[in-house]
């Protein structure tokens, strides 16, 4: 027994090493709320895109594939709202991107993060419709529907030297179809390699009284406002 | 003790100065009941000089506000810089000039058809030094008054086509009303260097103030400057 110890102990030293050297942010935990985790944007916009046709299923099994005006820049599970499409509505939900299979410019459409159920959309396709990243905060509540303290970490991994970058992150309850709230805003030009050796900010729940947090319907995305051109940049945002 | 205090009068002289010198007033406690920005939705412009515009909507501008109008049919001599003048106008209209004193009429050409923004657009192109470098900056936005237990979400946007499509969110502030004046006078500042990718000192830069949201039955007064 008392030589079994310190064996536990080198290893619970060693699980603990391995963590803090993970080089991507610390997100899991019940607590935290991952909104993107190292993803690389190259253009100003969010991950998301106008619909040009989403071809029509026939079954869950064979899920609506959402075919895109331009690149959407998801990945798989990446949690996504769909407004305003007309002719084939069961698309206008609140569902799930899967991209494996896929063109960039096309994603199959589910309602579990699992992609096991997918949305079984019968309608013909006529026009519009914008597909926009969009992360649950609706149940940012207590036990007593208190609207719970958040901290918003928007950590940049990796931005090309001396360009520049024009970040928000925005809240909607319309799944961003007219009604979208900048609540943060941030700046910076990249430089000494990756900008300033991570660079993160922080906004606080206290800070902005006014964003969606605990709110029927609220979704919160990252959105570049601007880069310069020939730039690409990789961050990792999540609230906790 | 006279030396004290001319020396405080001097010194007090000097800083007022300072501040008339390189000060750029965006708004001077302007009150919003509604979300959205000085400026308004255009449904009429008349053949005149100077031209007055029809809103479709009140339009909140005062007097030598810094206006640019956008995407007006018929009328197309309108789509550009100017001033609104709105004494002796109703809520919803505004005569258009060319200069801030007012006193030069902006020409109303065309016979207006359809389409139609304006919004308030200060000019910030300008801010750039002898060797076209932009200057440093500071943004102040002064929260002079908020309903009580009432939210607001401000943003400061900017733009280079006068925001007929192109507008960026550069700053934002959100606020509680408590305490009688929010917290006696909160006021934000945002710093320069805290914002690379602005527009200032860009060609057609442009920057106004709009609010995001408000609670229903609230109002906030804010006063916002560059120096």
């Amino acid at each position: 027994m008392k030589k079994a110890l310190p064996f536990i102990s080198v290893l619970v030293w060693g699980l603990a090493l391995l963590l803090l050297s993970t080089p991507v942010p610390t997100v899991a935990g019940a607590a935290t709320r991952v909104i993107e985790q190292s993803r690389t944007h190259t253009a100003a916009g969010w991950f998301g895109c106008p619909v040009l046709a989403p071809v029509t299923a026939v079954s869950t099994a064979n899920p609506g594939i959402i075919v895109c005006t331009a690149a959407h820049g998801l990945k798989d599970a990446d949690p996504i709202q769909v407004t305003g499409v007309v002719g084939a509505t069961q698309a206008n939900v609140q569902g799930y991107a899967k991209v494996t299979g896929q063109s960039a410019s096309s994603f199959a459409l589910y309602s579990d993060a699992a992609l096991t159920t997918g949305v079984n959309v019968t309608g013909t396709y006529s026009s519009g419709g914008v597909v926009s990243e969009a992360v649950d905060i609706s149940d940012w509540v207590d036990a007593d529907g208190h609207v719970k303290d958040w901290t918003l970490h928007v950590k940049l991994e990796k931005l090309t030297a001396a360009k520049n970058l024009l970040l928000a992150v925005q809240s909607s309850v319309d799944g961003f179809a007219s009604d979208v709230r900048t609540i943060a805003v941030f700046s910076t030009a990249g430089a000494y390699g990756a900008p300033y050796p991570t660079q993160e900010w922080t906004v606080r729940g206290r800070e902005v009284p006014m964003a969606r947090f605990g709110i029927s319907n609220a979704r919160i995305r990252v959105a570049v406002q601007g880069i310069d051109a020939g730039t690409s940049v990789t961050l990792s945002a999540w609230v906790e | 003790m006279k030396k004290v205090l001319s020396t405080i009068a001097v010194f007090a002289l000097a800083l007022a100065s300072l501040n008339a010198a390189t000060r750029t007033t965006i708004e001077v406690k302007r009150v919003y009941g509604a979300a959205g920005n000085v400026g308004c939705t255009v449904s009429g412009a008349t053949e005149a000089t100077p031209s007055v515009v029809t809103c479709a909507a009140a339009h909140n501008l005062v007097d030598g506000d810094p206006i640019q109008v956008t995407g007006v049919g018929g009328t197309t001599t309108l789509n550009t810089v100017g001033y609104a003048k709105v004494t002796g106008y109703s809520a919803t209209t505004f005569g258009m000039y060319t200069d801030a004193a007012l006193s030069a009429g902006q020409v109303g050409t065309g016979t207006y058809t359809s389409g139609g923004k304006v919004s308030q657009a200060i000019d910030i192109s300008g801010f750039k030094d002898a060797n076209s470098v932009v200057n440093d900056w500071t943004l102040r936005v002064r929260l002079s008054s908020l309903t009580a237990a009432k939210n607001v979400l401000i943003s400061v946007q900017d733009s280079a086509d006068g925001f007929a499509s192109d507008v960026r969110t550069i700053a934002v502030f959100s606020a509680t009303g408590a305490y009688g004046n929010p917290y006696p006078t909160q006021e934000w500042t945002v710093r320069a260097r805290e914002v690379p990718m602005t527009r200032f000192g860009i060609t057609n830069g442009r920057l106004r103030i709009a609010v995001q949201a408000i609670d229903g039955s609230a109002s906030v007064s804010i006063s916002a400057w560059i120096e």
